[in-house]
């Protein structure tokens, strides 16, 4: 019996693809869409980090140590460390229909929350027309991104009733990610 | 609890519709949003619930440490090393940690479970000490940049792909060796428990023999050549097929190897325990994030410990399978020559193409 459940195991995870999640860093997100009809302009992606990676951050920000990050020691520290995530692009796809979408992450802003740390970013999508996805995905898996709980996705300005914001797993080129947040506009197909 | 269900998805749809319309461009509204509920699968699904789980298990392991920390009681503690067990199981579930090498090294290796298990412990162990280690490191490592991942301590990556690709060779030179006929394939890699091992098998053997269907193979190497250690006289049968050679060397190099592969599958730390480690450190919690990571080790060992021994009784019961009544068998052999090859080679190649991949050297 216990032959056979140790070969079920075995063969359950030799045969699994190597895309079964082991992140480190939990960060949960809000999404903060800027909208003109059926386009949107940019958006505001704030990142929470989990309390072992803000605790981390907080002492790296922290160079005194005296509990409190000014900000000539965000200054000091935010580039150097936040480097490799911008050449990660922020793990941030954004896919437009002809999957060529013009954007960049206009700023980035460390947050320093009581309990955790975050991050800010501004993102521009240059009036991105209606249909398209974006996706915050890390490849290695060391980063875990999910949506923070109700409300977690949030518009400005008008938007088209025909219009639908859709959460969840991606599909096609955007497979594997398992939160992407897309706009459909115009009557369903 | 249909019309309950019915009745809520009803207020739902009207919810959605009445937030779909055009909104005034000052406010930041919620807008629509559907949560799509098709799955992509089992596997979508299977994979989301781990991950999950592991983002809960991580939330409640940091709960319990201010638990801990604010004076709350033991049970606290207790309850937070449970969670890091278990959590530390699941997050082994996912790439690295070891266990591809692992479940590649006993594929080519004869092996008893006892062997798999006692790697396992060694490989949470040597993570547990890794773990600890980079923390003192921790500055130089994470100041470089978050997303490199913490555990990019220069040397350690390259230590630990080396090691594991010399043990690969060294596999592969065994291979061949038995498939010269200088040594018997089922010796290959490890004569230290074969003492024990083989004693097992030749009381089986024995036991067979008196039951007059003992097999008679003989692998032409006298016990005269295995420094004169007999153990004819505890089974009383001359095939004796070398399991119990058992000269002391061997055993010793084959634990040798084995700790080393454990070394070198572990050394790279969890860069998930290292974070807790951190966070214990800071808020002067060192002995408590010292069990923890300690606890969430042994889990990480569990999940090798089960692919370990299953990659241990997949090989045993395959070549059970062909030897059939037919031991020694031109195809029993050929199997076995397959594995210990397959196993050589798959963990020379992690090895050597993880050490290219680490000096960033184009490979074609």
């Amino acid at each position: 019996m216990l032959r056979k459940f140790l070969m079920s195991t075995f063969l359950v995870l030799v045969i699994s693809p190597p895309v079964l999640a082991n992140p480190d860093v939990w960060v949960t997100t809000t999404w903060h869409f800027r909208m003109a009809e059926q386009s949107a302009s940019g958006f505001t992606l704030e990142w929470t980090f989990d309390p072992f990676a803000s605790s981390y951050l907080f002492t790296v920000f922290d160079a005194d140590g005296y509990g409190t990050v000014t900000s000539e020691e965000a200054q000091a520290k935010e580039d150097g460390l936040f480097a490799p995530l911008a050449e990660e692009d922020w793990y941030l796809t954004i896919l437009g229909s002809d999957e060529s979408a013009s954007w960049h992450v206009q700023h980035v802003e460390p947050v320093f929350e009581p309990e955790n740390f975050g991050l800010r970013l501004t993102v521009s999508l240059n009036d991105l027309q209606a249909p398209f996805v974006a996706s915050l995905h890390d490849d290695i898996l060391f980063f875990d991104f999910s949506f923070a709980g109700d409300g977690f996705l949030t518009v400005e300005g008008p938007v088209d009733p025909t219009c639908r914001f859709v959460a969840g797993p991606g599909t096609g080129a955007l497979e594997g990610h398992l939160s992407t947040i897309t706009l459909r506009c115009g009557d369903p197909p | 609890m249909t019309d309950r269900l019915a009745c809520a998805l009803c207020i739902l749809a009207i919810v959605v519709c009445a937030t779909t319309g055009t909104m005034n461009a000052d406010e930041a509204t919620l807008p629509a949003v559907e949560i799509v509920t098709e799955d992509g699968g089992l596997w979508e699904r299977w994979t989301e619930a781990i991950v999950a789980f592991q983002r809960r298990a991580n939330t409640e392991v940091a709960r319990h440490m201010n638990a801990i920390d604010s004076g709350q009681s033991l049970g606290a503690f207790f309850l937070g090393l449970a969670i890091a067990f278990v959590y530390g199981v699941f997050h082994a579930f996912g790439p690295g940690h070891g266990k591809f090498i692992i479940v590649s090294y006993f594929l080519g290796r004869d092996a008893r479970v006892g062997r798999g298990i006692v790697m396992a412990i060694q490989v949470a162990i040597v993570h547990v000490i890794a773990a600890i280690v980079i923390v003192w490191l921790a500055d130089i490592t994470l100041q470089a940049g978050f997303g490199i991942g913490l555990a990019e301590v220069p040397g350690v990556r390259a230590a630990s792909f080396l090691i594991i690709a010399a043990i690969g060779l060294y596999m592969l030179y065994q291979a061949f060796r038995a498939a010269l006929g200088y040594i018997d394939p089922s010796e290959v890699g490890h004569g230290h428990s074969h003492a024990q091992e083989g004693h097992a098998r030749n009381h089986e053997d024995a036991h067979r023999e008196e039951h007059g269907h003992g097999h008679a193979h003989s692998h032409g190497h006298s016990h005269e050549e295995n420094h004169g250690h007999s153990h004819h006289e505890n089974h009383g049968h001359s095939h004796g097929h070398a399991h119990a050679h058992g000269h002391g060397h061997a055993a010793e190099a084959s634990k040798v190897e084995s700790g080393l592969m454990a070394v070198a599958a572990g050394i790279v730390p969890c860069p998930g325990a290292v974070l807790i480690m951190l966070y214990a450190v800071a808020n002067d919690m060192i002995y408590p994030g010292f069990l923890l990571v300690a606890a969430m080790s042994l889990g990480i060992g569990l999940t090798i410990c089960s692919l370990g021994v299953g990659a241990i009784i997949a090989r045993q019961s395959a070549l059970r399978l062909v030897e059939g009544d037919g031991a020694g068998s031109s195809g029993a052999l050929l199997v076995r020559h397959g594995f210990n090859f397959g196993g050589a080679i798959i963990v020379t190649l992690i090895g050597l193409v993880s050490f290219v991949a680490f000096l960033d050297v184009p490979l074609g």
